[in-house]
This record gives C-alpha cells, sequence and structure tokens, in this order.
C-alpha cells in the first residue's frame, strides 16, 4: 500500500494518532507496575498480564489505524530494519510451532497470547518511538521511589497493605506493588540501569531527577535482599562503563568493589548473603544455598533432554515440574541434599526455562533477539551534541512539555516545525549507552530469576527493547 | 475508503473479543477463583450437611460459566465442591482433570482423600505417595492411619 497524499487536516489527526500510540506506551509502563488485585490469590501476575495484553492489542489496532488511513511510510522504514522483522518473525512462527507440538496445549496456547501481544506492543513502541520522549523514564521515577517507599516499610514492618500467611516468613510480604521480593529485585535493577543510562545521557533538571530515581531503585535492591538482582547491577555499571572510556570502565570497577566493601563492613543483609553461599553450600547442600533452585533447574535440564529441538512447550515447565522432580529424587538424590516440597511454576532461570519449553532453538532465537537489538543500537554512530534550540511554536511546546516529541522526517510530513536537535541526539545517546547494559543485565539476572515470564519484568523489558529499536533508527 | 473502513471495523471487532478473551476473563477468573476459594473453606467448617451442600452447590455455578483453560485451580475447585456434597466420583475425575492439566502434590493429596472416601485404597496409597514423596511433611495430612502407615511403608519411610 502507498502512501496516499494528505488530505487536509489529515497530518494533524495522525500526529494525533501517533502521539495516542506514544501516550499508550508511556501509560501502560507507568500502569503495569501499580496494578494489583489486593484480594485475590494472584495479587500481582494476573492483573499486570492482562494490562500488559491490552497495551499490545489496542496498540496494534492504533498501528493498523495509522497505517490504513495515513500511509505507510514508517512502516517502511520500520520494515527497513530487516535484521529485527527476520527475527520478530521467526521467533512468532517458532512459538507457534512449540505451542503446537507442546505437551500441555491450554498451558501453551496461554503461553504464545503473552508472547504474541509482547510482540505487538514492542511494535507499538518501535512505531511511536519518534512520538515518545524521555517521559517514558520520567514515570520511572515516582514508580521506584513510591515502591522503594513501600517495601521499605513492609519489611521493617511499618506498613502492610495486604493480608500476609503468618505461616510465611515476613520477608516475602515486602512486595511494594510490584510482587514478591525477587520480582522487586529484579524489577529495581533494570529500572536502576535504564535511569542511570539516562542520567548520563540528559542534562538539567532531568539529570538529577534520573539520579534520584537509580538511586531509588539501588535502595530497592537492597531492601529487596535479591542476590543475583545485586550481581545483575554491579554486572550492568560495568557494562556502562565498558560503553566510554577504559578510565571510566576502571573508575566504575572500583566503585563496584567499593560499594560492595561496603556492604560487607555494613552487613546489608543481600551482600551477607550473598557471601554466606559458598560456606552453605557446603554444610547443608547447594539445593539449601540457593532456596532450592537446584530441583527446578535440574527438571528442566532432564525437560530438555528429552524435547531437545521444540521444548516441552511455551509454559508447560509447571505442568511438569513435579514428575521430573519425582525422578531426579529417585536417580540424583544426592544433588537435592536439603530439597524441600516447593512447587516451581519457573525454573527461576530463564535460560534453562526458555531452553526447556522451546527448544534449542528457541533459545537461540532469544539470544539472536538480544544480538540483533543491542547491534541496532550500537551501529549508529554516537550522534553530535549541540543543546538545540527548545521548541519554537505552542504545539511542539506541548509535545515538549509532554515529553511526545516527534523526530525530524515525521515533522516534516505532518507540516511541524522541525525536530529539536537536542532532544533525537540525547536519544539516541540514550539508546546506544542502554542496550549493552540492559542486555547485560538481562542475561544476568535470568540465571537465577525468571524477568522474562513475570508481567511488569517483562512489559518494562518489552517497551525499552521497543525505543532501542525506534530510537536508533538510522537518519 | 469503504474498504478500508470495513477492515478496521474487523479489526475493533477482532481485538475487542481478543480482550475480553485474553485480558478481561483471566482477571474476572482470578477474582472468583479467589473467592470461591475462600467459600469453599468456609463451607468445609460448617457442621450442618445441608447447609455444606447448599454452599457447594452456590460455588460450583459461580465456578461453571469461567473460561479459564490454563488455570488448574477452577478444576481443584469444582472438585472440592463435589467432594463437600459427598459426590466422590465426580470429585475424582476432577481432581484427575486437574492433574492432567498440572501435577501438585497437594492435588495428589487431596485425589488419594476421595479414592480412600471411596474404597479405593491401593489407588489412594500411590497417589499418596506421590505426593509424600515431593513434599514429605505432607505424610502427617493422610487421614487414616492404617492408610499412612502403607504409604510409609510404599516409600520405605520410617514409621
Amino acid at each position: 500500500m502507498e502512501a496516499r497524499p494528505h488530505a487536509h487536516g489529515r497530518p494533524h489527526l495522525e500526529g494525533r494518532l501517533s502521539s495516542g500510540l506514544a501516550a499508550l506506551a508511556v501509560i501502560s509502563v507507568a500502569l503495569v507496575p501499580l496494578a494489583v488485585m489486593p484480594d485475590a490469590i494472584d495479587r500481582f501476575r494476573v492483573l499486570k498480564e492482562a494490562l500488559a495484553r491490552t497495551s499490545g492489542i489496542l496498540g496494534a489496532l492504533g498501528v493498523l489505524a495509522a497505517v490504513m488511513f495515513y500511509g505507510t511510510e514508517r512502516l517502511r522504514e520500520l520494515l527497513r530494519r530487516r535484521a529485527i522483522v527476520v527475527v520478530l518473525a521467526a521467533a512468532t512462527i517458532w512459538m507457534l510451532i512449540s505451542t503446537a507440538t507442546s505437551t500441555n496445549r491450554a498451558y501453551s496456547a496461554d503461553s504464545l497470547v503473552t508472547f504474541l501481544t509482547s510482540v505487538l506492543f514492542f511494535v507499538t513502541v518501535w512505531y511511536a518511538a519518534p512520538r515518545i520522549g524521555f517521559v517514558i523514564c520520567d514515570v520511572l521515577v515516582p514508580l521506584v521511589a513510591f515502591n522503594t517507599a513501600m517495601v521499605t516499610l513492609q519489611e521493617y514492618g511499618r506498613w502492610q497493605p495486604f493480608r500476609v500467611d503468618p505461616a510465611d516468613p515476613p520477608h516475602l510480604g515486602a512486595t511494594g506493588l510490584i510482587d514478591n521480593p525477587n520480582v522487586v529485585g529484579s524489577y529495581m535493577a533494570l529500572a536502576a540501569v535504564i535511569l542511570v543510562i539516562a542520567a548520563i545521557s540528559v542534562r538539567g533538571v532531568r539529570r538529577w531527577l534520573y539520579a534520584f530515581g537509580a538511586l531509588c531503585a539501588t535502595g530497592g535492591v537492597l531492601i529487596s535482599e535479591t542476590r543475583s538482582a545485586l550481581i545483575a547491577l554491579g554486572a550492568a555499571l560495568v557494562l556502562i562503563a565498558v560503553g566510554g572510556s577504559a578510565k571510566r570502565a576502571i573508575a566504575a570497577v572500583v566503585a563496584v568493589a567499593l560499594i560492595f566493601g561496603l556492604g560487607v563492613a555494613l552487613h546489608v543483609p543481600v551482600v551477607t548473603r550473598l557471601l554466606a553461599v559458598p560456606d552453605l553450600a557446603e554444610q547443608q547442600g547447594w539445593e539449601v544455598a540457593t532456596s532450592g533452585r537446584v530441583a527446578p533447574l535440574m527438571a528442566g535440564l532432564e525437560m530438555l533432554r528429552d524435547h531437545p529441538v521444540t521444548g516441552v512447550g511455551p509454559g508447560a515447565f509447571k505442568s511438569h515440574y513435579m514428575e521430573y522432580k519425582l525422578g531426579l529424587l529417585d536417580r540424583r538424590a544426592a544433588a537435592l541434599r536439603g530439597t524441600s516440597g516447593l512447587m516451581f511454576g519457573e525454573v527461576h532461570n530463564d535460560h534453562v526455562q526458555i531452553l526447556a519449553e522451546t527448544g534449542v532453538i528457541g533459545y537461540a532465537l532469544f539470544l539472536v533477539a538480544i544480538v540483533v537489538l543491542v547491534r541496532a543500537a550500537r551501529g549508529r554512530p554516537e550522534a553530535s551534541g549541540g543543546r538545540g534550540h527548545g521548541p519554537r511554536t505552542p504545539l511542539a511546546g506541548l509535545a515538549s512539555a509532554t515529553g511526545v516529541r516527534d523526530d525530524e522526517r515525521s515533522s516534516r510530513r505532518l507540516g511541524l516545525p522541525p525536530v529539536v536537535p537536542s532532544t533525537a541526539d540525547a536519544r539516541a545517546r540514550f539508546v546506544r549507552r542502554l542496550a549493552l547494559p540492559l542486555a547485560g543485565t538481562l542475561l544476568v539476572l535470568a540465571i537465577a530469576q525468571f524477568p522474562i515470564y513475570v508481567p511488569v519484568t517483562r512489559h518494562l523489558l518489552v517497551a525499552f527493547a521497543g525505543l532501542i529499536a525506534g530510537w536508533s533508527e538510522s537518519e | 475508503m469503504i474498504a478500508r473502513v470495513l477492515v478496521l471495523a474487523a479489526a475493533i471487532a477482532v481485538s475487542a473479543w481478543a480482550l475480553v478473551r485474553y485480558a478481561w476473563e483471566p482477571v474476572r477468573c482470578n477474582a472468583v477463583v479467589s473467592q470461591v476459594e475462600a467459600d469453599t473453606i468456609a463451607a468445609e467448617q460448617l457442621p450442618d450437611p445441608y447447609a455444606r451442600t447448599l454452599r457447594a452447590k452456590r460455588n460450583l455455578a459461580r465456578l461453571e460459566p469461567l473460561r479459564c483453560a490454563s488455570e488448574v485451580r477452577v478444576p481443584v475447585l469444582v472438585a472440592s465442591n463435589e467432594e463437600l456434597m459427598e459426590h466422590f466420583e465426580e470429585a475424582a475425575r476432577h481432581y484427575e482433570d486437574a492433574l492432567r492439566m498440572e501435577q501438585r502434590p497437594e492435588i495428589y493429596l487431596a485425589l488419594g482423600n476421595v479414592q480412600v472416601r471411596l474404597g479405593r485404597i491401593d489407588a489412594a496409597v500411590e497417589n499418596y505417595a506421590r505426593g509424600v514423596k515431593f513434599h514429605p511433611p505432607m505424610i502427617f495430612e493422610v487421614p487414616s492411619d492404617e492408610v499412612r502407615r502403607r504409604t510409609a511403608d510404599r516409600l520405605h519411610l520410617p514409621q
């Protein structure tokens, strides 16, 4: 379909539709971490998943309307990014195959819906990226500040708005509005990485706002006592520095070492728990030292051994975990010394879970997707600096104030004033610096957590992956 | 233009269906299942069998219209309420459905309990054994001393 000549008033309508898609992306990033069903058994994930799915479905409808009525120019820009398009298509086809061959069709169909709506949301953010401003980072600051404050109050028993089972350890009640403490740690680590990079990519008040947000998020990681999130954050800081100069890299490594040393000296719980792992493993076994993660890990690897090509099917790990663990108790009892009767719905290692559920090809596609996005972001040369001249018209001023902005090409098409150069530069700098550390954080977190399988962390990752694709477009 | 409007109308209809089916239904399912679970536990405490049956029927009526294909708690709750009405065959069938969806130790325990009521002790011991092997403290939840002893023997556990 060719781009149609715009009738009178159409550019304005198209602008509104694109701004609407941008607003949808920002609002969903803000809403998903706040959504809870206080009285339900599954207090967090179901509603967050529903909102994430809603964002994908509404976004797809908006993109379709924009393409049908206002031309295919933006769509063709997207299709020119062949590597991203091919990976998206290949992953979708593979998910369909893996679902068709699943050992539990009902669970896999549900996971397929999650995957497809995530792809739709990714495409929505990518499509609307020229109109999304740093407001998408702005909204993270109050989110992490509020949740860190709430988690702190819950952890120290000062305020608990939710009903907590008295049989559970009190620490499990430190959820904020996000999810259990491990998910809080994962979300905060990802948000901290995004906000640190945002702080070094912009100037003025926003820099301080993002620095404050990054501090709050780091505080959230510490309060959550999630060891893997702390390690992931350390790795991300090193990767951020590696993206800069050698001097910065050395400074970052020294800073991480100093912070860790301070954590040891002050007996910060998450640091002392991390250091206690080897002794605990020797005395009580790895199952105890890793909070029971060895059994789901071994079960996941056995599922991969039994279904190496297509896996057991997306989302089907939990339906087989018990039978695989019973088999392991017969054959590998020594490796599971100290195991508990805890049921695991996820492996708590996304690498192994993706392998177990979608096979070797599914996992290869997951890695390729990450590499393609990192290369897409880093392939663009560092944009030249410049402070820009600020908005020149009331409309551009409004766009600037709301953070919903336009790029140069879209501006020309819509008859708006040219894009503010510093905005485009800052966005390009941001995604160029963000891609590798965010990917690193995800890959490290995925060793002991499940950021891909939890809606709140997945939605954040998908949104910023879409931004990386959209803000890294070569001009 | 008309063709485009028609396509968009179709897309809106499909999106509305998808929103109801894949966003709204799971939320409704979570809310109803949570309420029914609480009501089922409350019904189990009722001393009067008639009141228990009435409550169980009401719970089943609330579960019936739900479309939660990937929610294992639905067949478990249906089975629990059938059990409250002393429909043990139906309860066993629904627990087996739940196990086909997802194997969980507490479902094996519940199925074992129903099979004891049906007099299928050998099958009950097998199911208890699976649950207890996964989560050993569950042995203390096996209701009868004799069946508990047989389950322990089956797993070569110390008495």
